[in-house]
């Protein structure tokens, strides 16, 4: 079972759990290669560790005269397609590991492999690769004697990777997150690969997430903001272009009190109203404490975010000033080509996305074929969607038990 | 296996001479025997192509030896040839430096080492969707998914060439290997000039039919029926082609 056997499964055990990969010199000649079959390309920089490319390694080398006590290999190799050629003369039996670096550091040498190669593997069985997705399709669904009798491999490229981004806005689980301090300035960078945001929440003290609501309604970052001359006309630079100021919207957010909005609860305020009182303005006592006309959707500390789309980036209200926030967003999963990975619960809604894309845009297709492949879509589209959403009915049960709690 | 030139030299010229008909020189056979072969070779693709309406319509006899669009395709196999393309480093494209001829290019593998190393099958385009596909940042070719177009052109690395197929394939790999179709070498009849003027065989300075060898009786009948021609005689056409014919409808119905 540990050894690969012509299933999906390419990697040994060891090469999943500990990132490593042994060998052997089977002779003590110059220039042996060794072939690694790890599921992660090897990146090679440089052998030195004295070259400023040495740090761009994916993996160490080791080698080991008695299999036990395991040293880093120096001296001159090369690698291609994922090969390690040992470029000067090495002993006969000499024990060789190629070892991806890990949180952990591995376990060769100094333990000093560290990185998160090993990492970025784990569970990697639960998708599959664009690339297996087109190769599949062509295998099963393009030739004679199919609906499909030939189709331009770039097609298939183009509806792969469109039905990618559809996918990746509501049915994958794409979601990203980055966890960020919002500076003084209240405002932090937009992920280079973001579409859209799902959630932003604030970290508390004992790493609770809070959510923080979008400020829709409550303020807005200006698109433009042109400098006005008396006469309200927009003034012009040189070349013809209107001159534009800072926005006064965002410096007046900046700088808002955001009590004055939810309502919270000032003690400070409230003494001084209390005194106020007591020096004989007796009515309206009962009023203390009490919230009237509050909105119930601005009534929360949490704070606001709003896009600014000019600069691109979010811009949080003053209350959040230095806190630890999440943001989690969407991308659409074809930011970095060789990243693209279709969980594999939703691979069969991919080929048919991709048929009933093929078969809808293509000249003669009767009606009646294309919408079948349409409504095949859509029904193994709402599947993956269902399978994505790890609905486990252990969970289910678990929230029901709270059904029997007594609410006052 | 290829078909026997004194094979079929013979044979022709027993049935010519059975009733003292007529006789072929080998200068005569030789342009026929090129002529016919060439018309064999090409019939194979309006052929192949008929015979696919079978699997496209899922009516082909798939049984071990009577997939008709199989046998056609295999009487390829002397004329396909996996060639290395070189590549022009000044004009950056890729082309064929052998002896023979191309006729047709069939799966483009580009190669383009690194870690990994890919062996990617490149799609062949005109150039006008080469161009097309080139501008979708979608489509756009990478490693993995290679596009090429052909092109007429002079080589320029030394020594510098005729114009001739070149192949324009991006992004550039490190090597190409294009599993072609190559133009029949001529057969050609040898022969040496006996004691008292009569041509012996001589194998030696022959060349063969590079046809297979089920297409034997083809080539006979194909080669009789311009004999005919030549040695005027419109029985001999008349039944070469009736033969020819009858041949054809077998296989094609």
């Amino acid at each position: 079972m540990p050894i690969p056997n012509g299933g999906l499964i390419t990697e040994t055990n060891e090469q999943y759990y500990a990132g490593a990969q042994g060998f052997r010199a089977l002779t003590a000649a110059a220039g042996q290669s060794f072939a690694t079959t790890f599921n992660t390309d090897l990146i090679f920089g440089s052998f030195n560790p004295a070259l400023l490319n040495y740090a761009l390694n994916n993996f160490k080398l080791y080698t080991s005269a008695d299999g036990v006590t395991y040293a880093e290999y120096t001296a001159a190799y090369t690698v291609v397609n994922n090969t390690v050629t040992i470029t000067g003369a090495i002993a006969l039996g000499t024990y060789i590991v190629v070892q991806l670096k890990a949180l952990d550091g591995g376990s060769y040498g100094a333990r000093n492999a560290t990185g998160e190669t090993v990492e970025e593997n784990y569970g990697g069985y639960s998708y599959i690769t664009i690339g297996d997705i087109i190769d599949n399709f062509m295998v099963g669904y393009v030739g004679d004697g199919k609906l499909i009798q030939t189709c331009k491999k770039s097609d298939v490229v183009f509806h792969v990777k469109r039905g990618m981004q559809e996918f990746s806005y509501d049915t994958l689980k794409s979601i990203k997150s980055q966890e960020l301090n919002i500076p003084p300035s209240l405002a932090v960078i937009l992920p280079q690969d973001y579409v859209n945001y799902v959630r932003i929440s604030s970290i508390d003290q004992l790493g609770v997430k809070r959510i923080i609501y979008p400020a829709n309604n409550l303020t807005i970052s200006p698109y433009e903001m042109p400098l006005q001359d008396n006469a309200g006309q927009p003034t012009q630079d040189n070349f013809g272009d209107n001159l534009e100021g800072t926005s006064i919207t965002e410096e007046r957010w900046a700088n808002a009190n955001d009590r004055f909005i939810t309502g919270t609860f000032n003690n400070a305020n409230f003494e001084a109203f209390f005194d106020f009182m007591q020096d004989g303005y007796g009515y309206g006592l009962d009023a203390y404490g009490r919230r009237y006309g509050l909105d119930p959707a601005l009534s929360q500390i949490n704070g606001w975010f709003n896009m600014n789309e000019r600069e691109g980036k979010v811009a949080f209200s003053s209350n959040l000033a230095n806190r630890l926030i999440v943001l989690e967003y969407i991308s659409d999963g074809l930011a970095y080509d060789l990243d693209s990975r279709v969980p594999k619960m939703a691979e069969d809604a991919m080929y048919s996305h991709l048929l009933y894309s093929i078969l809808s845009t293509r000249a003669g297709t009767p009606e009646g074929i294309v919408q079948r492949f349409k409504r095949d879509r859509s029904a193994k589209l709402r599947n993956a969607k269902i399978r994505l959403s790890n609905i486990k009915l252990d969970e289910i049960v678990q929230v029901m038990r709270g059904k029997s709690k007594w609410i006052k | 296996m290829a078909v026997n030139i004194n094979t079929v030299y013979t044979t022709v010229l027993y049935i010519l001479n059975k009733e003292q008909r007529g006789y072929v020189t080998p200068t005569e056979f030789n342009s026929l025997a090129a002529q016919v072969q060439e018309e064999i070779f090409n019939s194979y693709f309006p052929d192949g192509n008929q015979l696919n309406r079978f699997n496209q319509n899922n009516q082909q006899n798939d049984t071990e030896f009577f997939n008709m669009f199989k046998n056609q395709a295999y009487k390829l196999y002397p004329f396909e040839q996996d060639a290395a393309f070189i590549l022009d480093v000044p004009s950056q494209t890729f082309y064929y430096n052998g002896t023979r001829t191309v006729y047709k290019l069939g799966e483009i593998i580009s190669t383009y080492s690194g870690n990994p190393t890919y062996n990617s099958i490149t799609q062949l385009t005109s150039k006008s969707d080469f161009s097309t596909i080139t501008r979708s940042n979608l489509t756009s070719p990478t490693s993995q998914y290679p596009i090429a177009f052909t092109t007429h052109a002079v080589i320029v690395t030394n020594p510098v060439t005729p114009a001739r197929l070149v192949i324009n394939i991006s992004p550039l790999p490190t090597s190409v290997s294009i599993n072609c179709l190559f133009r029949p070498v001529n057969p050609i009849w040898g022969f040496t000039i006996g004691g008292l003027g009569q041509y012996t065989y001589n194998p030696t300075t022959s060349t063969n039919f590079e046809l297979d060898i089920s297409e034997q009786t083809n080539i006979i009948t194909n080669i009789l029926k311009y004999c005919g021609i030549i040695i005027r005689d419109p029985e001999i056409v008349q039944s070469a082609q009736a033969e020819i014919q009858q041949v054809e409808t077998n296989e094609k119905s």
